[in-house]
Formats: structure tokens, C-alpha cells, sequence
């Protein structure tokens, strides 16, 4: 690779030489890898390759983490087939790593050897006109009756003002202009092996992770506190940042009219924070405004409803007081979750249910009119039993585990009960009670910690500014020659030629004939030839 | 952020994999880390670091300042009552701390990510007797281990000596046989140094 | 005061309904121009393609007949006035959101137009390229009217997260990017049915073929190139700035989310397309279908993802 814009359509590697038998096959190879058209099916291959992972879900990414579990449920024939050939993990597959690995190894393989041709451009001369400079695009030529030394002098010093790197003799000057272009051109592609750089740092090194904490809860850099950790393969997770915060209050706001409403209007959840051994401060994280220490960093992502309960158990003693994360299910917040109380006695109780932040009833029964909590209810069935929690295996505190749980009825119907703030659910035969006390919400935080994150900055930046150059900057040479004309004059020659696909720019061989005082209809090859 | 600890990579890596392992246990629904296996991890006298000092409210109602254990081997519990590996492992923590509190070795819980109500409620039903700091108030306790080794998990057992330094971490459930081996071998060290 | 959010927005809509029936009339005399050529082409074409391709910016071959001249003309200045009233509705748009007028895909697609037009008239001040002119305005008119049914939204407030300045630099660049893309991606595709044309060297008249109407294919290959080594680093970018937003706002430049995805494979067969135009043997044609490709992943990124895959783009808003 690599010139985006070059005349040339030679395929960008330095000719073959003669080469011992036995390497040949390897240079052979070497040469095919490292040339254009290799780079260019390689391209067409990674943008092939990037399609199905829009397409199916993936593992990993943030949006939804069950999206794959969910599909391989609904499509339990072809799943098994397409998670082998690595399609919920395609920008983790190897043959995802193939296509960019060789991308990058045919890039570098054909950028290193063109560096060391422009150093050596750039530290010699440009070089000598070509014979007849009349056969070159850009063409003027005039006689003159002014002293050929003058001349050379005037056009040297017009061409350094303007920029250009310039090379004269008694009858002829060589200009240059427009290395930058290679330079910018060689920036962008080495800036993409620093990108990788950055970006494998932050694949070894991070992690990220998500935490939901209620109001008034408190959160511990620590990794027992965290509901999911993405460790990376070198992640320390003994050595994360010490820092604590309790989650004082979560404001959100909703267009209460106009043709957006229900949309919400605001985030906002006060911190406090303490960071080492520092003082407690106080920070509000919103949308787009994390809260950062030390590069870790959290982000609010999400939110929903935790309605704050007391459940006391057959000996009226409480057992659980607090708040419980419902999850949302729609843009109207309405929301489910379980309420667990594993040392409820005589018998364990759980509760299940949903919770409606302004509850209504419609022709499909009770939904959510507004995400906003006008008319807050709780909607519950219980169960008794065991939880199983005994055998000590881990579980969500979203789902309830029912194999040794009976469901709380009476007169035979499963009993469920709506309770507004305030209400309090009285099970049959005195086996306990849940009061709904109030309601609060949660925040989800999202939690990154990416030490390339820097690195990877400075080589888009690099990549963006080189690209740029490589496109705009037009690399051209120049050529003015001075010959005896027949009358005891001088004929001067000037001639232009781009190096690049585009035009040099118009004005320049105008300027240059305009200083010397010359002036003559262009005389164009096409004229010429014509 | 810190540059050398008193430890082996390859315990790290040990506890790593362990951890990791937990996680994917609990999926992608929400599931606090924690750990099914315990992975034990004894630190050699020479190269222990000190443990933060902290201070909590207890869920008795008192307040704890771990200052006031200075001279004493104390067992830090990090559980929680939603905690399920927490259950399996309450009997051996209050018999070994029934037995090894003549040896001058104080057990204190880190109660985490629970409800005061239904910490106080799994207390009562494991008949736990020793204090446990309450969730609200956990936070300092949690990171004040950061400086030698961090819990981790729900449930942890980390064992400070009697200079205030950590000698041992439990990842995970304990039972009963490694953690009075792990106590009263601390706690004998405290009784020939002085 | 008589100008209040309200009005501004009613304003908005009348600009933009405006904009779509001056277009309309912009292609009718676009379209009767085209049809004229190519009913007089018979008369035009004396020259060789290998004469015309020396010839470099020669358009027609030919002068065309004056009355379809005038009718391109006409349609010119029409389009002028479409896009003026189309900038009109798109400040008006955002003086009644009290923001930048890119913050839901109605309002996408009305600065997309906006910015396709834009780069039309630029080239065309320029370049001859006023062949171009039926297709940008029909497929402006296209984007128009698939923003006044099925997209659009009354005028609003953002949702919080897409609350952030960098949604006015990362969106604003995208959209410019698009805007010349569509130019490049028109120019490229009449490329390749020139070139269709001049490939067998035909020096007789071809009769009634759209293609001879064409300028040559050195022109059409020209101005797609300009288009997008142009549109190229401003796409760059654009993709850049959205990692940094992104960053900023979930905590991770680059989640492989689908919008993501697919402007990276924007990206990459807009990289493939330049790399072609300088290897031996793909310039020209084969190079051409990667344009076309890349334009073809920007499209879909833009109403593909938005209407048919989830991701956390998805907040953007049918």
C-alpha cells in the first residue's frame, strides 16, 4: 500500500530482485501479501467479515448481555452451528483476527520499505527535466531579452518563497513541492499499528463492569460488589482503585406535556464520594458526565424503580426491610422483581411481582401510564416453601427458584394483592405480612477502567491528520529552462507536473511566469500535438 | 494505584481464574460475584502488609473501631444474607470462633449489599453470636484490606494477626478444617513473638 | 413576542413542504433537459471518446440544443430555491427546539438533503456536472418526503444522553460526509455507464442513449474522486468523534454496536475503493463498486440500523 492518490499504478512494492532459489517462493509470497491488490481484498474481506455481527447477537456487547442466551433459545437448531463458526463472537474469531493480522502485516510490510524511500527523496535532489518539457501538461514558454543569471535568480527566489525545495543551475532550476503528502500518508497508516497497540492495552489491561444501587446504597470499588466484571487476561482485579460512594438521590425528570411526552428530560444521581484516603465530596453524575477517578470511570446507563418494603414473618418479626431492584420491562417503567426472605419462620417467604410507577387498568388489565411514579403500585403473589438457598449454590436476586416453593392461595385462586404506598399484604393463615412503605429508584452504573484509552486518542488523531495531509497536499515538480533563442535572446521553458491524480493548483506556473515578467498565451502538450 | 504486594502471581492467577469462573457461574443476570469454591491464599509473616484502620456501626447497634483489636488475631467475614455459599459456611465460622476465643481471636462480619432487617434475621437463625459491621457502613471495611489483599467475593474470610497485618484470605466458603488451621496457627504465631 | 417556539416549528414544516414541491418542479426540468438530450443526441456526437477523454473537462460532447439547456437552467435555479427554502425549514427547526437541528432521524434526514444539495451546487459551480442534477434531486426529494410520512417528530427536547456537544460534531460531520458521498456515489454510478459506452469506442452517433448525454468519463471520474477523497477524512472523522462520544458517554469507544459496525464498514470499503483507484487493473470500474458499496453501508446504516436492528443507537428515534 499506499498512496490513496498516486498517477503511478505501480502495485507499491519495490521491484523484484534476483533472489537465491530457494527463497524464492518466500519472496514470492512476500511480495504478493505486501502489494495493493492483496491490501485491497483484504479490505473487501474485513468489511464482509464485519457484516454478520450487526446481524446476530454478540457476546460482550453492552446493549444487551441476554441477547445471545435468548437467541440461541428461540433458535435452537442453527445456534450450535453458528456459535462454532463464531458468529456471536465475531470480532473475537479468528478469522475476524486473520483478515485485519494480514491487513496490518501487508500494510507494514509495504509502508516501511516506502518510508525509507521518501527519507532518501527527501535528502536528495529532485531530479533533472525531462528533455522536452513541451510535452508535459503544463507548458508556457516566451523569449526574453533579460539576463539569463537574473532570471534563474528571480524564479529561484519566487519558488522558495513559495514553498517549494529548489535545485538550480547556470540554465535550469528543479523545484519540488508537497512531501508532506507521503509524510501524511506514511502517519496514517503506522498511526493504525499504534491504534491496535492502544487497543489491545485496553483488552489486557481494563475491565468493565456494571453495578445497580438503590437510594440511599452504597457501592465499594471492590470486586464483591459488582453485579458483572469483564476482566481482561492481565486485569489485577486485587489492585482496583479504592473508592466508595453512596448513592444520596437519583433525580429523573419527564415532559409532563407536549408531543414528547413521557420522554425524559433528565438524569441526575448525587454521589458521595470518597476517593483513598481523601474527603468525602459530592458529584452529580449524568448522562455524558461520568464520574472519574483516576481513569476508572463511572457511567450512568440505566435506571428503574425499587420499591422500599418491610416484610415481618409468622412471629411478626421483620425480616427484610428495604429497598428492591424491580427491573423496568417498557418505557413506561412498568417493572418486575422478587422479594426474597430466606429467614422468614416458621416458613421462608418470597414475593413476586410487578410494580407500576402510575398504575391503571386498561382492556389488557393494569399497565403503566407514565414512566414518572404518579400513581405508584405494587403488584404481588407469594409463596412459601424453601428458597433454596441451602445448598448454597448462588443466586440471581431477580428470579425466584420454585421448585420447593408453593404458592400462597386462597379459596384455591393464587392470591395477589395491588398495594399503594402505605398498604400493607396479609398472607392467609397469619404466615406473614408485606408492607409497601415507599418508592425509590435505582441507578445503573457502568464501570470502565481502559488504560490504552490514550494511546488509542493520539493515534486516531494521528491517523485523521495524516489521512487528511495525504489528500490534500498535492505533491508536484517544477522546471524552468533558459536556451539561447535565435535572435540573441533567451527562450525560457517552464513546465509543471503532478506527482498526484489532482491538478496541481492553477495559479502556480501563472505566478511563477508572472514574476519573471513573461507573458505568452499557455502553450498546452494538446496544441502541441495537435 | 500500588506497585508490589505481598504475594505470589501465581495465587493471584489461582484466585483470578477462581473468580472469573464464579462470575460466569452467575450468567448474565444480575448476580453479585460470588464464589462457590474457596480459594485460600496464606501469607508468610515477612511478607504481610498492613490492613487500613476503619470503623463501622454494627448491626447490634454499637460501633466498631479496629483499632480496639490491636494485640488480638481477628477473622474478618464479608457475607451477606441474600449470599447463598454464605449459609453453607455460617456453622463453621461460629464454631470455630466459639473455639478459638480463649486463644484471644476476635471474628467480626462484614455484612454487604443486604438490608439491616434480614441481617440481623440470618443472625438469629445461624445463631451467630460475634458483631457484624452493617451494609451502610461496609464500605471502609471492604477497601481497608485494598493495601494487602482486596475480598473480593461474597462470601471472604480474611485473617488479620495480632499486628494488624493480613495473614490469610479465603475466597469463597471456608469449612471448617482450613479455617481453624489457618486461626490457630496465626494466633500461635502472636503467642511465641511476644 | 409573535416568534415563539410554536410558530417557528409550524414555519419549519411550511419551509420544508415548500422545499419538497419546489424539488419536484427542479426534477420535472431536469428530467425534460435529460429527455431532450437524449432525443437530440443523433446531433451531437462527432467526436471520438479518445478525443473528448484529451479533452478533460469537456461536458457534452456537443452543444446541446438551447431549449433543453434552458430547461436544465431553469432547473438549476430552482434547485437553488428548493435548497434555500430547505435551509430555511432546518434553522427554523432548530430555533424551535432551542438546539442543533440533528437530534432525531427526521431531523437527520432533513440536514442529510440539506447537505446532498449543498454539495451539489458546490461542484456544480465548478464542474459541469449539471447531468447530475436529475438524480440529486430525486433522491433528495425521496429523503424529503420519507422525512415528512413515515419519520417525522414534533419538534422537542433531546433525551439526555444525546445531550453533549460532541453530538454536534460527530453528527454534523457525518452528515457532511453523507452529503458528499451521495454526490460521489452519483458521480461513480453515471461513471460506469459512460464508460459502458465509451469502452467500445464507438465513433458513430450512438442514437437516443442516455449514456452519450453524459460528461466523459475522465470528468465523471474526476469529480467522484474530488467527492471523495473529500467526504473520505470528514467520514474519518465523524467516526472518531462518535468514539469519543461514545467513550464519553458509556464508558467504551468501540462496542461493535451495529451503527458502529456498519460505519466501519463504511469506512473500510471507502478505504478499499481508494487503495483500487491506484492498483493496476482495478482502477476505473472495479474500483468503482467498492465506491458504490461504501455508499450502499452508509445508506443502510442510516435507515437499515435505525429501523430494523436494536442497539444503543436505537435511542436515535423512528
Amino acid at each position: 500500500m499506499t498512496d490513496l492518490d498516486t498517477k503511478t499504478t505501480a502495485s507499491g512494492h519495490p521491484p523484484p530482485a534476483q533472489a537465491a532459489p530457494s527463497w524464492g517462493w518466500l519472496r514470492w509470497a512476500w511480495r504478493n501479501l505486501t502489494s495493493m491488490r492483496t491490501a485491497v481484498v483484504l479490505l473487501a474481506l474485513l468489511a464482509l467479515a464485519a457484516i454478520p455481527g450487526s446481524l446476530f447477537p454478540q457476546r460482550n456487547v453492552a446493549s444487551d448481555p441476554a441477547a445471545v442466551i435468548n437467541y440461541m433459545q428461540d433458535n435452537p437448531r442453527i445456534s450450535p452451528w453458528l456459535d462454532r463458526m463464531g458468529m456471536f463472537d465475531v470480532y473475537a474469531s479468528p478469522w475476524f483476527a486473520a483478515i485485519y493480522i494480514l491487513l496490518l502485516i501487508s500494510m507494514t510490510g509495504c509502508v516501511l520499505p516506502r518510508s525509507r524511500r521518501l527519507w532518501q527523496s527527501v535528502r536528495s535532489d529532485p531530479p533533472p527535466a525531462p528533455r522536452n518539457l513541451a510535452r508535459l501538461e503544463d507548458h508556457r514558454s516566451w523569449e526574453t531579452t533579460r539576463e539569463p543569471a537574473e532570471i534563474i535568480a528571480t524564479a529561484a527566489a519566487h519558488l522558495r518563497r513559495k514553498g517549494f525545495r529548489v535545485v538550480s543551475t547556470n540554465d535550469e532550476i528543479r523545484a519540488e513541492r508537497g512531501y508532506l503528502r507521503e509524510v501524511g500518508n506514511l502517519a496514517f497508516h503506522l498511526s493504525l499499528l499504534v491504534l491496535l497497540v492502544g487497543i489491545a492495552a485496553g483488552k489486557l489491561i481494563g475491565f468493565e463492569g456494571r453495578v445497580a444501587v438503590a437510594e440511599g446504597g452504597t457501592f465499594a470499588n471492590d470486586l464483591s460488589q459488582y453485579d458483572a466484571f469483564t476482566p481482561s487476561a492481565w486485569t489485577d482485579v486485587d489492585d482496583l482503585e479504592p473508592l466508595s460512594f453512596t448513592l444520596e438521590e437519583f433525580d429523573v425528570s419527564y415532559q409532563t406535556s407536549g408531543p414528547n411526552l413521557g420522554q425524559p428530560s433528565e438524569f441526575a444521581a448525587r454521589l458521595a464520594y470518597r476517593a483513598g484516603s481523601g474527603e468525602e465530596q459530592t458529584v452529580t453524575v449524568e448522562p455524558n458526565h461520568p464520574l472519574n477517578v483516576n481513569e476508572t470511570k463511572f457511567f450512568l446507563t440505566g435506571n428503574g424503580y425499587a420499591p422500599v418494603v418491610t416484610v415481618r414473618d409468622g412471629r411478626d418479626k421483620v425480616v427484610f426491610t428495604g429497598p428492591v431492584l424491580f427491573l423496568p420491562l417498557d418505557s413506561s417503567y412498568a417493572s418486575d422483581g422478587v422479594i426474597k426472605a430466606p429467614d422468614a419462620q416458621p416458613t421462608e417467604l418470597a414475593f413476586e411481582g410487578f410494580f407500576l410507577p402510575t398504575a391503571d387498568v386498561g382492556p389488557q388489565g393494569p399497565y403503566s401510564r407514565f414512566p414518572d411514579a404518579l400513581n405508584p403500585q405494587l403488584f404481588l403473589t407469594a409463596f412459601t416453601g424453601d428458597l433454596g438457598f441451602g445448598d448454597g449454590v448462588p443466586q440471581s436476586v431477580f428470579t425466584l427458584d420454585k421448585d420447593d416453593l408453593t404458592q400462597v392461595r386462597r379459596d384455591g385462586q393464587p392470591f395477589s394483592q395491588a398495594l399503594s404506598v402505605g398498604e400493607t399484604m396479609r398472607l392467609p393463615g397469619g404466615q406473614g405480612t408485606l408492607t409497601f412503605d415507599r418508592v425509590s429508584r435505582f441507578a445503573n452504573f457502568q464501570i470502565a477502567y481502559d488504560p490504552g484509552k490514550e494511546i488509542t486518542l493520539v493515534a486516531a488523531i494521528v491517523l485523521f491528520v495524516g489521512l487528511t495531509t495525504s489528500l490534500i497536499v498535492r505533491r508536484r515538480r517544477l522546471w524552468l529552462r533558459l536556451r539561447p533563442s535565435t535572435d540573441a535572446g533567451t527562450l525560457v521553458e517552464i513546465a509543471g507536473y503532478s506527482l498526484t491524480r489532482r491538478e496541481p493548483p492553477p495559479h502556480e506556473i501563472e505566478d511563477l511566469v508572472a514574476a519573471l515578467g513573461g507573458a505568452s498565451p499557455p502553450t498546452t502538450s494538446k496544441d502541441v500535438s495537435a | 494505584m500500588r506497585t508490589s504486594r505481598p504475594r505470589s502471581r501465581t495465587r493471584a492467577a489461582a484466585c483470578l481464574i477462581a473468580v472469573a469462573m464464579s462470575l460466569s457461574a452467575c450468567g448474565a443476570d444480575r448476580g453479585t460475584p460470588t464464589a462457590t469454591d474457596g480459594v485460600v491464599e496464606v501469607i508468610a509473616p515477612e511478607d504481610r502488609r498492613d490492613v487500613e484502620q476503619f470503623t463501622g456501626d454494627l448491626l447490634d447497634g454499637g460501633r466498631f473501631d479496629s483499632t480496639s483489636m490491636a494485640g488480638n488475631v481477628v477473622v474478618y467475614n464479608v457475607w451477606g444474607s441474600w449470599c447463598a455459599p454464605c449459609r453453607t459456611e455460617a456453622s463453621a465460622l461460629r464454631r470455630v470462633s466459639e473455639e478459638t476465643e480463649e486463644l484471644g481471636v476476635r471474628f467480626v462480619g462484614i455484612n454487604v449489599r443486604d438490608n439491616d432487617a434480614s441481617a440481623r434475621a440470618f443472625e438469629d437463625n445461624y445463631n451467630i453470636e460475634y458483631p457484624s459491621i452493617t451494609t451502610d457502613t461496609s464500605s471502609a471495611a471492604v477497601l481497608a484490606f485494598g493495601p494487602a489483599l482486596p475480598p473480593s467475593a461474597v462470601p471472604s474470610t480474611l485473617v488479620v494477626d495480632a499486628q494488624g497485618r493480613l495473614a490469610a484470605r479465603i475466597v469463597g466458603p471456608t469449612d471448617y478444617a482450613t479455617l481453624t488451621t489457618i486461626v490457630t496457627e496465626t494466633a500461635a504465631e502472636a503467642d511465641t513473638s511476644q | 413576542m409573535i416568534f415563539d417556539e410554536q410558530t417557528f416549528a409550524q414555519l419549519s414544516n411550511g419551509l420544508v413542504y415548500s422545499a419538497i414541491a419546489v424539488y419536484a418542479l427542479a426534477l420535472l426540468a431536469y428530467a425534460a433537459e435529460t429527455a431532450g438530450q437524449v432525443a437530440g443526441a443523433t446531433t451531437l456526437v462527432a467526436d471520438s471518446p479518445a478525443r473528448s477523454r484529451l479533452a478533460g473537462a469537456t461536458t457534452m460532447v456537443a452543444a446541446p440544443p438551447s431549449r433543453s439547456r434552458r430547461l436544465g437552467a431553469v432547473g438549476t435555479s430552482l434547485t437553488v430555491l428548493a435548497f434555500l427554502l430547505n435551509l430555511g425549514g432546518v434553522i427554523t427547526r432548530g430555533l424551535a427546539a432551542g438546539r442543533v437541528p440533528w437530534g432525531n432521524m427526521y431531523e437527520f434526514v432533513l440536514v442529510c438533503a440539506l447537505a446532498a444539495g449543498a454539495a451539489y451546487l458546490a461542484f456544480l459551480s465548478r464542474r459541469p456536472v449539471r447531468a447530475f442534477g436529475v438524480w440529486i434531486v430525486a433522491i433528495v426529494l425521496l429523503a424529503l418526503g420519507l422525512a415528512v410520512t413515515v419519520l417525522y417528530t414534533p419538534a422537542g427536547d433531546l433525551v439526555p444522553v444525546l445531550d453533549s456537544y460532541w453530538l454536534v460534531i460527530h453528527v454534523a460531520a457525518a452528515i457532511t460526509a453523507g452529503g458528499v458521498f451521495t454526490v460521489g456515489a452519483i458521480a461513480t454510478g453515471l461513471f460506469l455507464v459512460r464508460h459502458r459506452l465509451e469502452r467500445r469506442g464507438t465513433t458513430q452517433a450512438p442514437k437516443g442513449r442516455y449514456a452519450a448525454t453524459l460528461p466523459t468519463t475522465r470528468t465523471l471520474e474526476q469529480v467522484a474522486h474530488t467527492a471523495h477523497i473529500f467526504a473520505f477524512p470528514i467520514w474519518t472523522f465523524a467516526v472518531i468523534a462518535g468514539a469519543i462520544w461514545a467513550e464519553n458517554s458509556w464508558g467504551r469507544y468501540w462496542g461493535w454496536d451495529p451503527k458502529e459496525t456498519w460505519a466501519f464498514i463504511t469506512w473500510v470499503c471507502y478505504a478499499a475503493h481508494l487503495h483500487a483507484q491506484a492498483t493496476a487493473g482495478w482502477r476505473g470500474v472495479r474500483a468503482s463498486w467498492f465506491a458504490l458499496a461504501g455508499y450502499a453501508a452508509f445508506l443502510f446504516n442510516f435507515f437499515g440500523v435505525n429501523l430494523w436492528i436494536t442497539g444503543l443507537h436505537s435511542y436515535a428515534g423512528v
